[in-house]
């Protein structure tokens, strides 16, 4: 079958990194005033003992989507940008593996894969993270039911015109769940996308950080839901997450702990990429939250952001367990 | 002397090293005599200058690919782990530069060793992992003229009633460069490993330690260290150059200038080099300008692997040099 053949379910766009997580035991932490401010410290021109390490190629919130959406039975393809190295080469075969279309990766070869290191100290996460320059382009893309845009650095929103485009031409829907970059781009840059947004994910702060308020949960859904999105869910850690859909809000417990958490990495996306795969499977936003929730809960239990991401039959049964978890109106 | 099957076998530990320039940090000084602390905002993201991942380095793993590059028929006995990182170790540096991995091992139960070099203004912070090992020495080991026994983790003392039998069975010379942990062992531990060793190679501080002098002239340290076992002792010492004896002779060689990049891997280049030019029946005056020329070249390079020369290279380079070792 010809790449133009192939209906997508969904496209995730955005940029893929090399995760490398380390459990970092000699180091201390300083603080200006009560835990706000703080420093991380290691003995200069030292060696320091490390407990722990795991490399982990394709990651990134779209490569995280991408995966995540096959693992839930969603036929997937991912637009990203990789480097002409090892960590570009092992990332490709972990698309693969994943049965991820990897037919509009680009290669990079002037410059190198994204890498980060994370560095665990006291259940917190410090991340080094080197961004290399893209120059975003987007290629011409088959047919999807939706498009997931997520995460990429300086530069884009240059793909704005042929997103836009592409999305009036194929009448594909458009997911958005903003990176750091995107969020500190600002309202301005992000509104031209929020217009043709079917479906916005985010946590509380972000929101906040990018209408520059402190409003409360509702009134932030609001107003989002004024700049174009057709629903926005709206994320909130430990009091689980709320939805605007057509005036109606929504919220929705998180699911109880499966046992003490491992390492957060990834929580986010596992909730916005299978609240959306519930979308796509023609659940209503209230039940594809519970997904959402029941995808999180798993990932959390491992290092990485994909080794816990669940099958369909898994979610499905998560969501038996729990069945008298219900989404509230309010 | 009969005919071996390798000219050197490098025993070891292998690791992959990322390299990390900073540029959002900070040196802080604390009081109390307790040095230096590197620190960055905690809990955050914070951007980095550049990356790069550098797979199959760790002293036995520079001197084999180095001496293989000069011209020897090179083995390795080192032990990888159960990861991504092993299988590129394996093919892509062991593989290409015909290292032979003689007896290789994997380690079922972790992952490779793997370290992070935090590089911030002038000097090097280190993130190290080192995986619990068990090192049992191979039975099958093949026979060598040079057995250069280097760095690896806690438990490395299991290994030295193999290389005592090896040494003995087959006439293999020893070299030693201790590693962090070999230096921490006790001082009889470390003599067991020293009366075996022909050719010892340490840096200043090293052999200050070894030496259990208080202080001293750079010839009474290399002396005191003799009396333990090597009759070739090679100190090197920074920008001071290399400090070395051979029997009665004591030479030193100052370092060849050349721009630095990053410093990782010359003291194993150096090595290389020497070792490469005693295996060639150079004097030991000469094998001192190949180890200075060799450390010359990998400093110019991050990383300890990419400026290690080629046989070709190192007599484009020879030509070159007029500096000599002087008798110290």
């Amino acid at each position: 079958m010809k790449i133009e053949d192939k209906v997508f379910d969904v496209i995730s766009v955005g940029d893929t990194t090399t995760d490398v997580f380390m459990e970092v035991e000699d180091a201390e932490v300083f603080c200006e005033s009560r835990k706000k401010d703080c420093l991380i410290c290691f003995n200069y021109a030292d060696k320091i003992a490390v407990s722990e390490v795991t490399e982990i190629d394709a990651v990134g919130n779209a490569a995280n989507n991408a995966v995540g959406s096959s693992r839930l039975g969603l036929k997937t393809g991912i637009w990203t940008i990789l480097g002409e190295d090892m960590n570009g080469r092992q990332a490709f075969d972990a698309f693969r593996n994943e049965k991820v279309a990897t037919d509009f990766i680009k290669t990079d070869n002037t410059k190198d894969t994204n890498y980060s290191v994370v560095l665990n100290f006291h259940a917190e996460r410090t991340i080094l993270v080197y961004h290399n320059d893209r120059h975003y382009i987007l290629p011409e893309l088959p047919i999807a039911k939706w498009v997931y845009l997520t995460s990429m650095g300086h530069g884009w929103e240059s793909i704005f015109g042929d997103l836009s485009v592409y999305l009036k031409k194929t009448d594909a829907k458009l997911a958005f769940n903003p990176g750091t970059h995107q969020i500190n781009s600002g309202l301005k840059k992000l509104k031209p996308f929020l217009y043709y947004t079917d479906f916005f994910i985010l946590n509380i702060e972000e929101a906040q950080k990018i209408l520059r308020t402190k409003d409360n949960v509702k009134t932030l859904l609001q107003k989002m839901a004024k700049l174009g999105p057709k629903t926005v869910v709206i994320t909130d850690g430990k009091n689980g997450s709320y939805a605007i859909e057509n005036g109606q809000m929504w919220q929705v417990p998180i699911f109880p702990d499966l046992g003490p958490v491992v390492e957060r990495t990834g929580c986010g996306d596992a909730y916005a990429t299978a609240t959306v795969a519930a979308l796509s499977y023609g659940e209503p936003i209230q039940e594809a939250l519970k997904w959402g929730a029941a995808n999180a809960r798993m990932v959390v239990q491992f290092i990485g952001a994909q080794k816990g991401l669940q099958t369909k039959a898994q979610i499905k049964k998560t969501l038996q367990e729990f069945s008298g978890i219900t989404p509230k109106k309010i | 002397m009969s005919q071996k099957e390798y000219d050197l076998i490098s025993i070891g530990d292998t690791t992959t090293d990322v390299f990390i320039r900073l540029k959002d940090a900070s040196v802080l000084k604390r009081p109390k005599k307790r040095g230096d602390a590197l620190c960055m905002r905690f809990a955050d993201k914070i951007a980095v200058e550049s990356v790069k991942e550098i797979d199959g380095v760790g002293n036995a793993a520079n001197v084999a690919v180095g001496s293989s590059r000069l011209g020897l028929k090179t083995g390795i006995w080192t032990i990888l782990g159960n990861d991504d990182n092993a299988e590129r170790i394996s093919a892509n540096v062991f593989e290409k530069e015909i290292v032979d991995q003689v007896c290789a091992s994997r380690d079922k139960k972790h992952r490779t060793n793997f370290s992070v070099v935090l590089n911030f203004k002038a000097e090097r912070t280190i993130l190290v992992y080192h995986a619990p090992r068990v090192y049992k020495w191979p039975q099958d080991l093949p026979s060598a003229k040079w057995l250069y026994f280097t760095s690896m983790g806690e438990g490395w003392e299991k290994a030295i009633p193999g290389l005592e039998k090896y040494h003995k069975k087959t006439g293999a010379k020893i070299i030693f460069n201790p590693g962090t942990y070999q230096l921490r062992s006790s001082a009889e531990t470390l003599r067991k490993v020293l009366a075996l060793t022909s050719v010892l190679f340490v840096n200043n501080e090293e052999a200050v330690k070894i030496s259990g002098l208080k202080s001293g002239s750079k010839k009474m340290l290399l002396m005191e260290i003799q009396k333990f076992g090597p009759k070739t002792v090679v100190i090197t010492d920074g920008d001071k150059g290399a400090f070395a004896v051979s029997g009665e002779e004591f030479l030193h060689m100052p370092i060849l200038s050349a721009p630095i990049v990053e410093r990782t891997g010359c003291g194993d280049s150096f090595a290389t080099g020497f070792l490469t030019a005693l295996n060639n029946e150079q004097t030991f005056s000469d094998a001192l300008i190949w180890g200075a020329i060799n450390s010359s070249s990998v400093i110019q390079f991050v990383g300890a692997r990419e400026g290690l020369l080629t046989n070709e290279r190192m007599y484009e380079m020879l030509a070159k040099i007029s500096i000599k070792p002087k008798k110290i």
